[in-house]
């Protein structure tokens, strides 16, 4: 990982991507969660060998479950099912339900889902969501409910919802899909591929040219005009070609918050907000769920008792998670977008509760 | 956060193909009985694209939902619609558009699994035609948005039967 980010560092190309961008992006990529996947015992086929239907995996967050079933299928065959089994068993058929009782949505990044379970789990239990316990699973092997998931689970169905998800990130970016319609095929193919072998490289060969990055543009533009240092509305600076396609250059960032049990919210969600400064997810939540995340008051102004007075404390409601990370409230919304969104352009924020 | 729902019902033709009649001639199959079919309509608001979209599910008698190759049979769906375009299992595609025409998805406000008519472009078409009718100056804003919502009806009365 260090050595990955080393080879960027002295590069000052103006359109290479800045190591901690590549770093950022390496951690996300190479971030893991433990599942327990076991086969519903009242489904397994006559004579299959009980005791052992139990699969392990640490599965990247980048993947989805239809990805993992070629080889739940092998451990299957090679120690649970016998021949006579493998003729029933049929991957669309396949769905996977929480201890909950909540069945997984295939079409979700298996970060994603593990997350979500972490947050509705907040609601019923006082564990801190994020350490590394296994989310269990139960695989059912016929009959998915299908008024909970979308129909048809296969490799190709996958495929076509992440491309489909990519895309629609890249118009709330930009305001088009120009960046994802001019990849030549084997380039959006290509993207996929990086997702199903888990390759960061040939990932992110393709997704480099439409993700936008954190370009130091402090640096490396002209002096701002305004006063302001933090003035780097998309507008202000239209012959700067590198912050054309910088984070915060972006007309927003595709965002979805996901709360406990059920709703996902969606808002436009721009890089700066309307003083000039950048957004950050502490204002976003703030904006959005007040309730669960009210606005920090402004500590009271110095006195001679107390030169350095801190702002009253808050009692913390709620918390966010972005991949698997407790994120903090001065955290970029740009700077997210860029660094720590999925493998499909989209930062997933899940709300859990304090108890 | 809210939508709009509505629930008409369909029908479509079953033709009798018990196992006896599987090695008959096709031709020879007679239509037996009328199936009727739920189809849940709804307008949901699409924040990707700042635009309604229009999101549905068909559902046959006992209750489960139609896979895609059943929806196209459907008069739901307009003939042109099938024409040049390719389907799969998971949307229906035109020729090299960025979007899928019609796709699986999370419904926004429900989450519930659900087809959509995709909305990337419905603020270029809706816009086009508004463009050649915005000239009334007796209309406020209500009125051009209600104008807005009703040519947008008709564009997805283009792809599916609203009647």
């Amino acid at each position: 990982m260090s050595t990955y980010g080393a080879r960027h560092y002295n590069s000052q190309a103006t359109f290479s991507t800045p190591a901690s961008t590549t770093l950022f992006r390496r951690l996300t990529w190479e971030g893991t969660v433990p599942l327990e996947v076991r086969v519903d015992s009242k489904e397994l086929p006559a004579n299959s060998d009980r005791g052992l239907e139990c699969y392990y995996v640490q599965a990247p967050r980048v993947s989805y479950l239809p990805l993992l079933m070629p080889e739940i299928r092998r451990f299957l065959m090679d120690v649970v099912f016998d021949e006579a089994a493998a003729e029933i068993l049929k991957e669309d058929e396949w769905w996977f339900e929480s201890e909950d009782g909540i069945p997984m949505k295939w079409h979700w990044s298996i970060g994603l889902i593990y997350d979500n379970h972490a947050i509705s789990h907040s609601l019923r239990s006082t564990r801190v969501a994020t350490s590394g316990v296994p989310l269990k699973l139960t695989l059912h092997l016929a009959s998915p409910p299908s008024d909970k998931l979308l129909l048809s689970p296969s490799v190709e169905a996958c495929k076509q919802a992440f491309m489909g998800q990519l895309k629609e990130a890249d118009f709330i970016r930009w305001g088009n899909t120009k960046r994802m319609t001019s990849l030549r095929k084997a380039e959006q193919d290509g993207i996929w591929e990086g997702i199903k072998e888990h390759n960061f490289d040939d990932f992110w060969r393709v997704a480099s040219k439409v993700t936008p990055t954190t370009a130091p543009t402090r640096t490396q533009s002209p002096p701002p005009s305004s006063a302001s240092v933090h003035g780097r509305p998309p507008s202000a600076d239209p012959g700067n070609v590198p912050d054309r396609d910088g984070a915060y250059s972006v007309r927003c960032i595709p965002v979805r918050v996901y709360l406990p049990d059920g709703p996902v919210l969606q808002d436009l969600v721009p890089p700066m907000v309307e003083d000039g400064s950048p957004n950050t997810l502490g204002q976003y939540l703030a904006t959005h769920i007040p309730l669960l995340f009210p606005l920090q008051p402004p500590p009271p102004p110095p006195s001679r008792t107390n030169p350095n007075p801190q702002a009253p404390a808050v009692q913390q409601l709620a918390y966010a998670l972005i991949q698997g990370v407790l994120a903090p409230p001065e955290a970029e919304m740009a700077w997210l977008g860029a660094c720590l969104a999925g493998a499909d352009g989209w930062v997933n924020v899940c709300v859990g509760l304090v108890r | 956060m809210g939508f709009l729902t509505r629930t008409v019902m369909l029908h479509r033709t079953i033709y009798d193909m018990d196992s006896e009649d599987q090695e008959a001639d096709e031709a020879a199959t007679k239509p037996t009985a009328t199936e009727s079919l739920s189809c849940h309509q709804h307008v949901a608001y699409s924040a990707s694209f700042q635009v309604p979209a229009f999101y549905f599910n068909i559902f046959d008698s006992n209750g489960s939902p139609l896979p895609i190759s059943d929806i196209l049979e459907t008069a739901f769906f307009r003939s042109s619609i099938r024409e040049d375009t390719k389907a799969t299992t998971f949307a229906v595609s035109a020729g090299d558009a960025a979007f899928p025409l019609l796709s699986q998805g999370d419904h926004p406000v429900l989450g519930s699994p659900s087809w959509y008519l995709h909305p990337c472009e419905t603020a270029n078409v809706v816009g086009e035609l508004m463009d050649e009718i915005q000239h009334n100056p007796d209309w406020n804003d209500e009125s051009r948005l209600v104008r807005w919502l009703e040519t947008w009806f008709m564009v997805v009365g283009t792809a599916v039967d609203l009647e």
